[in-house]
């Protein structure tokens, strides 16, 4: 047999020679050294052949990938969206459920907060007479009399910002002091601050014999007010840590937070802690023995009131001045954080003692910021 | 199961892939295919299956006007292989599209009867149908395959060789 040509070993290895010819050639490829390395060649060649062809696999499926590539870069931008919708209607009801509950605080407090919304109050002139009814009835926990009640809800609300409250804002006015309760709407009135309102219910609380209160009174509450509440030593016990808390000198008040985890105030914190300021308010203020006269004077001004009063629910009497100075009182919560009942006590009004907690919140609230960072 | 259900069924696989070879494209590659299958539809009897189906879809490639339309988008795609080729960062992935690359310039580089034997061939499909489906001699498949193939590799090899030496150069 002649040499085989390239063609005809290919065909061989394709198993496409007739089976004699195959016979012939593999006979021949095994007695000849230059056929069986063509041979070797061309299996070479077949099998090379055979990978390159593969490697034209690997090749994108053609023009569609490109939009699927441009699909599969937008994901990133569309996660992104997705993190911020989720972020931002998470903080919404955060910053919701806060708000709410700074309301609820703001309503409970009182020095400093008084003074600066008062001054806010004279120069906005805002349309609180109106806005009082609804405000002073959907709000059950307020234990002032109930114009100044209805001032200090009104106010924040209508001067767009809860802050505008808050004891940080404390005017540098005639007003400047921060005061208590119903007493230091009087002390302003007195320094014809408010008599200048245009809001009937503020004008009306203006009635400086009322409740006159001590000038040292006041000076304390400025005293508790501005200075920050210095942690000057703890103790922990089984079940419950206690705090002290320094105001300023020879003033403390104590801070105990129960360990135990209870489901229940987690489940329902902010209510919780409304329920609970709410509780131990009226058992304070059972403890402060406001004269009865101040209670029917307040009564008597409030029938002369608009609606706003009227709207008050029949069975939360007017409580007088919340709070003696020199009177220990308690106020307890729940932390919303770590679901902890936490107790405050000290020889100061429960609006301070909310004031207070307020300051020691933002206080372990920095705390716990630092402790977290490494 | 109808006779266009067991044909798309036996050889929808391996058109695809020899069309996908031949025109480095799958999404073109599966019309052609299917656009093969309807005309299989039509046609009443079919001597040998897999010869007709590989004739009819090579047929159908050489039409110029889908040819034109397609090989801009063809183009498009190629550009855009070339770039990703440059962004991506894995070592691994650029060897492959290289090679990819390579691969389609030794198999562009074929004539085109050469070409088409080879992918048929490596479809599966013998000699005769192969002679069939190119309008071939049976007796001349031999010699255009071991054509096909010694060149394919050859040049592949050759552009392999272009491709190490411009990486020396970069690297020295």
């Amino acid at each position: 047999m002649q040499h085989p040509d390239e063609g005809t070993i290919h065909s061989w290895l394709d198993g496409a020679l007739p089976t004699r010819e195959s016979a012939e050639l593999e006979a021949h490829v095994q007695g000849c050294a230059q056929c069986a390395a063509a041979v070797a060649e061309a299996r070479g060649f077949i099998a090379g052949a055979s990978r390159i062809l593969t490697a034209l696999d690997s090749v994108p499926s053609g023009v569609v990938p490109v939009a699927k590539r441009s699909k599969s870069r937008d994901w990133p931008v569309w996660r992104a969206a997705a993190a911020i919708v989720i972020v931002a209607l998470g903080s919404f009801v955060v910053l919701k459920d806060r708000v709410g509950r700074t309301d609820q605080r703001v309503s409970d407090l009182s020095s400093g907060s008084i003074a600066s919304t008062q001054t806010t109050a004279a120069q906005t002139a805002v349309p609180q007479a109106a806005a009082a009814p609804t405000l002073n009835a959907a709000v059950p926990s307020q234990r002032e009399t109930p114009r100044v009640g209805a001032k200090q809800m009104v106010v924040p609300e209508a001067t767009g910002g809860v802050r505008a409250a808050t004891p940080r804002a404390e005017p540098a006015g005639a007003a400047n002091k921060p005061m208590v309760s119903g007493v230091q709407i009087a002390d302003a009135n007195a320094r014809e601050n408010a008599s200048s309102l245009p809001v009937a219910g503020i004008v009306s609380a203006g009635q400086p014999t009322q409740f006159s209160r001590g000038n040292s009174a006041v000076a304390m509450d400025a005293a508790t007010t501005s200075s920050l509440p210095r942690d000057v030593g703890r103790r922990r016990g089984v079940g419950a840590s206690t705090t002290l808390y320094e105001l300023s000198p020879g003033d403390t008040v104590v801070l105990t937070q129960a360990t135990e985890l209870r489901l229940e105030s987690v489940a329902a914190t902010g209510a919780a802690t409304q329920r609970s300021v709410v509780t131990n308010g009226a058992g304070v203020m059972a403890k402060s023995a406001a004269p009865d006269t101040q209670h029917r004077a307040v009564a008597a001004q409030r029938d002369a009131q608009s609606t706003a009063q009227s709207a008050t629910p029949p069975t939360a009497p007017p409580r007088g001045a919340a709070g003696v100075a020199n009177a220990s009182n308690t106020i307890s919560w729940v932390d919303s954080a770590t679901g902890a009942r936490m107790t405050l006590s000290g020889r100061h009004s429960v609006r301070e003692l909310e004031e207070i907690r307020q300051k020691i919140e933002r206080l372990r609230a920095a705390e716990a910021a630092e402790k977290k960072r490494p | 199961m109808t006779d266009v259900d067991r044909l798309f069924r036996t050889y929808n696989a391996a058109l695809v892939r020899y069309l996908t070879r031949r025109l480095g494209d799958r999404d073109w590659a599966e019309e052609v295919a299917q656009e093969t299958f309807v005309r299989a539809l039509r046609q009443t009897a079919i001597q040998n299956e897999r010869a007709w189906l590989f004739a009819v879809a090579t047929n159908l490639v050489r039409d110029e006007a889908r040819k034109d339309m397609r090989r801009r988008k063809h183009l498009a795609l190629l550009a855009e292989e070339e770039r990703e080729s440059r962004v991506e960062s894995e070592e691994t992935t650029v060897e492959r599209a290289q090679e990819a690359a390579m691969a389609r310039k030794a198999v562009d580089a074929l004539a085109e009867r050469d070409r088409l034997a080879l992918l048929m061939r490596e479809e599966g499909l013998d000699y005769t149908e192969i002679a069939e489906a190119l309008e071939l001699s049976p007796g001349s498949v031999g010699t255009t395959l071991s054509r096909a193939r010694r060149r394919l590799v050859e040049s592949y090899e050759a552009l392999q060789k272009a491709q190490n030496e411009r990486e020396k150069n970069a690297a020295s």
